[in-house]
């Protein structure tokens, strides 16, 4: 136990679930987003995926890291558009389209990379986003290693966050995507368009999926590798579930989860690591997640109209 | 070949239950069972095993409706892990040079080949009859009935009286059973052992095949074979003129994305106002 309380009370502990947590914060906005609006959006997976790679590709030739980021979410968002346009106007199931979408992005992404570098054994590195230096507040004791020698991608996840809070939740706008997903016939009575309504924040929410996964790439770690996502998008799904669909609730879950990630990666070194095997520990991100699923499915508070296609002029 | 066991039902899951099957095979066929009863005792353990893992997301959709979409795919990581486990621990071939496989299955445990020089084995032959049962099943019993009902018009069937609950319990036991006799037969008729390259995604493919045959059990035969070739045609694209593989996937990606279109599309018609 006196290990547990050792590693919780520990300054690099907590910056690492800072860490851990941020592409994990940008991707489940991005859900939240799309299921907000009714569109579950199963792609997210492979959106992070062809993010992960498109931004650190365009760093690899020469672009600025934040031209990186750019390139990841414009990358998302076309893919976005694709999930949208077979789900929203033409209503297919968005299971099938979403696990289609993850299929073709993450080949996609394979057989890209393959192609700009057929001959390479070991993945070439990038130079990623350093942490920022701030005067004073970096070198304040315990804090300043928790939340100031973050990088600037950190700190933009979790403003994203609040963005996104604001947005769906203070503007006409937000209510309007809001609506959309619970009472799509009501937003059609007073003259708005649900399809485009919809249809945009699946393309951005899938843009900021794409940036979730360009931070792995970007700033978590400095070269891409295949399997890299490992089911961060399916957690993320989770994620929102767990969050009750409310965002602030949401990043809690993403801090939460990040805590027990970094603590089984510390576990491992301890002598309870020692006579566990290590798959257990990797086991137990995906097992939380199942857990999270169950304990809130009782009060999970679901958009009325999530999975519901639209159809105009339709009872 | 063997893919054409891959895809029997909707579920995304498959691979967990595959790789249930396939340790099922190799616990039980390495000795534990005598052998004249060893081929189709292990089979019908691993249906069970694979049955059981699928239970549980079964179980937590009808029970308390958490989605079985995400409950399965983080079940597919979950089962990989445990693979891993079981290869560097308890199931470690003391023979394997370091590679982490298990113990080779006993000669009496495996499939045989249909003719000598083919790679071909029985398993194939097992899975079109496993083809030919479900749509038996789907077609001509009245649970194949309730079975379509319940995946057309959920409202329906349960105000028509269907045991709506009961009826999706019963086919993801089916459905998970007979991944898991994919993992078996991949087991006992090609590999001889459990490895964690098992399935290169063989249970992701089952989903493109089962789509593309439009769910229909005897046309996945003929969707399966196609999906095969595709791939066996991608690593021989990749010899020959350096293409990389993984333009299989996205080949079959964009098949399944416009075949579920093109249904749509079929549906519809012009309305002369």
């Amino acid at each position: 136990m006196s290990d547990i309380l050792e590693i919780l009370l520990s300054a690099s502990f907590w910056a690492a679930v800072i860490r851990i947590a941020a592409p994990l914060v940008l991707a489940t906005m991005g859900e939240l987003i799309c299921e907000r609006a009714g569109v579950l959006n199963l792609g997210i997976e492979g959106i992070m995926v062809i993010g992960a790679f498109t931004g650190w590709l365009a760093v690899y030739q020469g672009m600025p890291l934040w031209g990186g980021v750019g390139v990841a979410m414009s990358a998302g968002m076309l893919f976005g558009l694709l999930h949208a346009t077979l789900t929203v106007p033409f209503g297919l199931s968005q299971h099938v389209v979403g696990l289609g979408v993850t299929l073709l992005a993450t080949s996609t992404s394979s057989f890209a990379y393959r192609l700009a570098l057929p001959e390479v054994t070991s993945p070439p590195k990038i130079e990623p986003f350093q942490p920022l230096d701030l005067p004073i507040l970096s070198d304040l004791p315990f804090l300043g290693e928790v939340f100031f020698t973050q990088t600037a991608f950190t700190w933009f996840a979790f403003g994203s966050a609040v963005l996104v809070a604001l947005v769906l939740f203070r503007t006409p706008l937000g209510l309007a995507v809001r609506a959309a997903g619970e009472n799509p016939s009501a937003v059609e009575a007073q003259g708005l368009s649900v399809t485009g309504l919809r249809m945009g924040a699946v393309i951005f929410g899938s843009g900021l999926m794409a940036m979730g996964g360009a931070f792995l790439t970007l700033s978590a770690f400095s070269s891409f590798f295949f399997e890299m996502v490992n089911g961060r998008g399916w957690i993320c799904v989770a994620l929102v579930v767990f969050g009750a669909w409310m965002p602030g609730k949401a990043v809690l879950g993403a801090i939460l989860f990040a805590a027990f990630d970094a603590l089984q990666i510390r576990l491992q070194q301890t002598p309870l690591g020692a006579d566990l095997p290590y798959q257990v520990f990797l086991m137990a991100p995906y097992v939380l997640s199942i857990l999270a699923l169950i304990l809130m499915s009782r009060r999970a508070e679901v958009p009325a109209a999530l999975m519901t296609p639209y159809n105009k002029g339709e009872r | 070949m063997a893919v054409a066991f891959k895809a029997k039902l909707w579920n995304i899951g498959a691979e967990a239950q595959l790789y249930a099957g396939a340790i099922v095979a190799v616990l039980l066929g390495t000795g534990a069972v005598p052998s004249p009863f060893v081929l189709p005792v292990t089979a019908v353990f691993a249906m069970l095993a694979g049955a059981l893992v699928l239970l549980g997301p079964a179980l937590l959709k009808t029970r308390l409706g958490v989605d079985e979409v995400v409950t399965t795919l983080l079940f597919n990581f979950i089962m990989l892990l445990f693979v891993s486990y079981l290869l560097e621990g308890p199931m470690k071939d003391p023979m394997g040079m370091g590679w982490p496989k298990s113990e080779a299955l006993l000669k009496e445990a495996r499939l045989p080949r249909i003719a000598e020089g083919l790679r071909l084995h029985w398993g194939f032959v097992l899975a079109m009859i496993a083809a030919v049962v479900v749509y038996v099943i789907e077609r001509r019993t009245s649970f194949g009935f309730e079975m379509r009902a319940v995946g057309s018009n959920f409202g329906a069937a349960r105000f028509a009286g269907v045991p709506v609950n009961r009826v999706l319990i019963q086919t993801a036991l089916l459905s998970g059973g007979l991944a898991a006799l994919a993992g078996w037969s991949e087991v006992a008729g090609l590999k001889g052992h459990l490895s964690q390259d098992l399935s290169p995604g063989f249970g992701y493919t089952g989903i493109i095949v089962a789509m593309l045959a439009l769910l229909n059990p005897l046309a996945v035969i003929g969707t399966a074979i196609f999906v095969a070739g595709i791939f066996v045609g991608s690593d021989a694209m990749s010899r020959a003129a350096g293409v990389p593989t993984y333009i299989a996937d996205m080949l079959l990606a964009s098949a399944l994305l416009f075949m579920v279109l093109a249904i749509l599309l079929t549906k519809m018609r012009v309305v002369r106002g």
